[in-house]
């Protein structure tokens, strides 16, 4: 039992925490109405600021009625602590976006930065005061996770500072997240919207009709067919008029198909800005040729056509796989005409899957489309920069999960470019071939990550393909395991969640692999309640194995590593991660974001 | 085996959208490959002693009969009536509706050996030269959720002082009879041994017959002690009682039984505790 000078003691210091951090965020405010930042950006960070106020008062205000709860009626009349008012937030918004004042911009990030790491160190000093009286330490852990929230909205201004300022126009930052967000969630101005359809959609296009108006001469010129040939047989023989001539049978089969792909239908209708790229090799050579070019130009575009749809079409039979059972890509039980959605909502609705839709099963019926050789495309740019081989075709899965991969890649790889350096692959698999590898691998396993070469696969992030064949049910999946409380965020399995979760075993391979880390991490685990023996990382039996599975996820109570792995991805992925999640995630940062 | 870092998919089942549905940490579990079935007890009133993995991890629908129910079916939980609908449209009816004769009776099997395992430490707490148990200030046993669950630890050897923060109002460990223990715990309780598994559900050491089995145990004083006390029958099968249920149950599966005075056993001769290490003839 605490004595009353222990309890005094406490509450002056709880007063003197709060005059000294709970107006850490008037700064800030005060610069973003002066226009450090304008438009609905601002508009958000100056909510999230006061949210983030409110969330510091309110845990301040409850840790002193805690303590004074401990004193008895005596301690009725003590001071109240001074929590201020919430910081006044007027961003000047309206049509006029800009990125406001590049030296207020600065100045700006400098406060949240020290914001930031002060109410960690004030949320960190209120836990030990709880904790030594006995009481809940939650009211620290949630000014800690307020103080990462406003850290990383300064990391995250100051990795787009250069492009917020060479544009001179909107801000091209996602809305606040403790990790920076989707690039599709970003608010951009018309100018870099433009440079961003220009750069990252008409260019690669540009390039990709122009290499493939270039392949299909060399694979049909008589000089260089043959080392084409064996540089790579497979893509020559689908260029060649033999393969043509099997894609124009299968458009015989399919007309409408053979159609759409004739003008990259897929492509049109993702990512038109591309499909314009690709299609102007074609239309220069029409043009500089005043239109004695345009035969040609329609018999190159059919002989793309036809390769593109031997080897895309579904009544094409497609290059055996030697992972599958009966020798093709596709399990056994695949309807390839069953229509799917590449696009599905994150969040579907029930009724968007049909009852016992069987969905392990499922792969896309136009297996490797256009849209699918584009989220590879993405994925890949990014990955080569660091040596890392991607494949999401040899075992195709829905378009629509490998785009999130592969924006959830670029994202990592912005953070964190040193774990990429460190391994080989990024790839989809199919079941059989990865328990060749790994025998006793089940039916539910979604995601796995080797930490050394195993079974012909090198070391990397392997992705199940049954599990990602069609991203409506992905992401129904994902819905129902965070509802059972399985997985620590609403989306713990979809295909970016997964992608993210492998990634933070990377993190934490390294942190295993250090013993110094190792009780860094497990005395900040310990603040936030669950004891873990710094060797295994295992949370103690049964506490802190079930506060983990209550404040965490299930799946991560499994051992150590899953759950690093699970607090990793719930503090990229989570709006407002939860205090283990923002314990690792913190951490994580300190010792390996940007390194 | 250490499980490659990867993730796994949560299983559809109907237990997620089930009212019955219970669940506490499972220190029995052995993540190296050992027995028995996961890190999280999933128990309920049909399945006191874990849900069958054909419903839990294979999706079969508890709607229907599943042998060892004893008739208590699935009760949707409203609040989780998205669960539900996520269990219908993920599972197959095939594999919802599929025959689960073999496989209950594959379960039925590792329900035995869980049993046997309870039993064994059931035994070994009767003769344990110390027992203590997790007191408060006031002497009564430390409780303390887990879960669904509320545990109470007990030890039969000296161990360290408990965590406070983790098992809140510990001050001290106190010597206790295993009668005692028995009298002390609730039906449901969990009483956690020596840091490690099985649990003992309250219900099973209320269920034993000290005296008898201690006796058993020491290999002397056995009749005496049955003349003396009562014996678990077992209905419809012949020759053999126990000293407890939950030892009948490990040899014998979830059959029924009637508590009767040992006298009424000892003259035609019997087998007590068959299937373990103490088991011995009576009487005859």
């Amino acid at each position: 039992m605490p004595t009353p000078e222990e309890i005094d003691g406490a509450l002056r210091r709880i007063r003197t925490l709060a005059d000294r951090y709970v107006r850490a965020l008037d700064r800030p405010a005060r610069l973003l109405t002066d226009g450090a930042l304008v438009g609905p950006v601002a508009d958000r960070l100056g909510t999230g600021l006061t949210d983030r106020y409110r969330v510091v008062r309110n845990a301040l205000a409850e840790a002193f009625d805690r303590v004074r709860a401990l004193a008895g009626p005596q301690a009725a009349g003590v001071t109240e602590p001074s929590l201020g008012a919430p910081p006044r937030t007027a961003p000047r918004s309206g049509d006029a976006v800009r990125s406001g004042d590049p030296g207020l911009l600065d100045r700006l990030i400098a406060e949240l930065d020290a914001a930031g790491p002060a109410w960690d160190d004030a949320g960190r000093e209120l836990a030990g005061l709880l904790t030594g009286l006995g009481l809940d330490a939650a009211p620290g852990a949630r000014v800690r996770t307020a103080g990462a929230w406003v850290g990383a909205q300064a990391g995250d201004l100051r990795r787009r500072r250069f492009a917020l300022i060479a544009l001179g126009d909107a801000p091209a930052f996602a809305a606040p997240s403790p990790t920076g967000g989707e690039p599709d969630d970003r608010a951009e101005s018309p100018t870099a919207k433009a440079v961003d359809l220009y750069v990252r959609h008409y260019l690669p296009g540009l390039a990709h009709g122009t290499k493939e108006l270039g392949l299909l001469a060399l694979a049909t010129n008589p000089v260089t067919a043959l080392p084409y040939a064996m540089l790579d047989h497979r893509e020559w023989l689908a260029r060649t008029p033999v393969g043509m001539l099997q894609g124009l049978w299968a458009g015989r089969e399919d007309p409408v198909g053979f159609a759409k792909a004739m003008v990259n239908w897929d492509l049109w209708l993702t990512d038109p800005v591309r499909a314009f790229g690709e299609a102007v090799p074609g239309i220069v050579l029409t043009v500089a040729t005043f239109g004695t070019g345009a035969p040609a130009n329609a018999a190159t575009r059919l002989g793309q056509t036809a390769t593109r749809f031997a080897r895309t079409s579904p009544h094409h039979p497609r290059p055996p796989d030697p992972q599958a059972p009966d020798g093709h890509g596709s399990p056994a039980g695949l309807d390839p005409q069953d229509p799917r959605t590449p696009d599905a909502p994150d969040n579907p609705k029930v009724s968007d899957v049909p009852m016992g839709a069987a969905p392990d099963v499922v792969v896309p019926p136009a297996a490797v489309s256009p849209a699918l050789a584009a989220a590879e495309r993405a994925a890949q740019q990014v990955a080569e920069r660091f040596g890392v081989v991607v494949d999401f075709r040899s075992h195709p899965v829905d378009p629509g999960n490998a785009a999130a991969f592969a924006r959830a890649l670029e994202n990592l790889a912005d953070d964190y470019p040193g774990v990429l350096k460190d391994i080989d692959a990024i790839k989809v698999v199919s079941l059989d071939g990865w328990r060749a590898a790994v025998p006793h691998a089940g039916e539910n396993l979604q995601g796995a990550t080797l930490l050394a070469p195993q079974g012909g696969f090198p070391r990397g992030i392997y992705l199940l393909q049954h599990k990602f064949g069609d991203k409506a049910v992905t992401d129904m999946r994902a819905q129902q395991s965070h509802e059972s409380g399985w997985s620590s965020v609403p989306e713990g399995l979809t295909a970016r969640a997964t992608l993210v979760h492998e990634f933070g075993h990377l993190l934490g391979e390294r942190i295993m692999a250090d013993p110094v880390l190792r009780h860094q991490l497990a005395r900040e685990l310990r603040e936030v309640g669950v004891h873990v023996d710094p060797d295994g990382f295992n949370p103690s039996i049964p506490h802190g194995q079930m506060k983990v599975r209550t404040e965490l996820s299930g799946y991560g109570a499994h051992n150590g590593a899953e759950m690093l792995a699970e607090a990793f991805a719930e503090w990229r992925l989570s709006p407002d991660p939860r205090p283990i999640a923002t314990a690792v995630g913190s951490f994580i940062d300190q010792h390996f974001k940007g390194r | 085996m250490t499980p490659l870092p990867g993730l796994i998919t949560y299983p559809e089942n109907l237990c997620a959208s089930c009212a019955f549905l219970r669940e506490t940490y499972n220190p029995d579990h052995d993540p190296g490959g050992g027995d028995p079935f996961s890190t999280f007890l999933s128990y309920c009133r049909a399945f006191p002693d874990g849900v069958p993995e054909d419903i839990r991890l294979r999706g079969y629908d508890h709607r229907r009969r599943y042998p060892g129910d004893n008739g208590v079916r699935y009760r949707p939980d409203r609040a989780k009536a998205g669960l539900l609908r996520a269990y219908e449209a993920l599972v197959r009816p095939e594999d919802a509706g599929r025959d689960v004769s073999e496989s209950a009776r594959a379960w039925t099997a590792r329900l035995a050996a869980l049993r046997a395992r309870r039993a064994a430490l059931i035994a070994d707490i009767a003769d344990a030269p110390e027992l203590r148990v997790a007191v408060r200030e006031d002497g009564t046993p430390v409780v303390s959720p887990v879960g669904d669950a509320v545990w109470t630890p007990a030890a039969t050897r000296r161990v360290p002082p408990l965590e406070p923060s983790e098992w809140p109002g510990f001050t001290a460990w106190a010597d206790i009879t295993p009668e005692h223990l028995a009298k002390t715990v609730d039906t449901d309780r969990m009483v956690f041994v020596n840091g490690r598994g099985p649990l003992l559900v309250g219900r099973d050491l209320k269920d034993v017959a000290f005296g008898i089995l201690r006796a058993a145990r020491r290999g002397s004083g056995v009749l005496e002690a049955v003349v003396g006390g009562v014996v678990f029958v077992p209905e419809g099968v012949g020759g053999v009682v126990f000293s407890s249920r939950v030892g009948l149950w490990a040899e014998l599966g979830e059959v029924g039984f009637r508590v009767v005075s040992g006298v009424e056993v000892v003259g035609r001769g019997v087998v007590l505790d068959r299937g373990q290490g103490h088991a011995v003839r009576v009487g005859g």
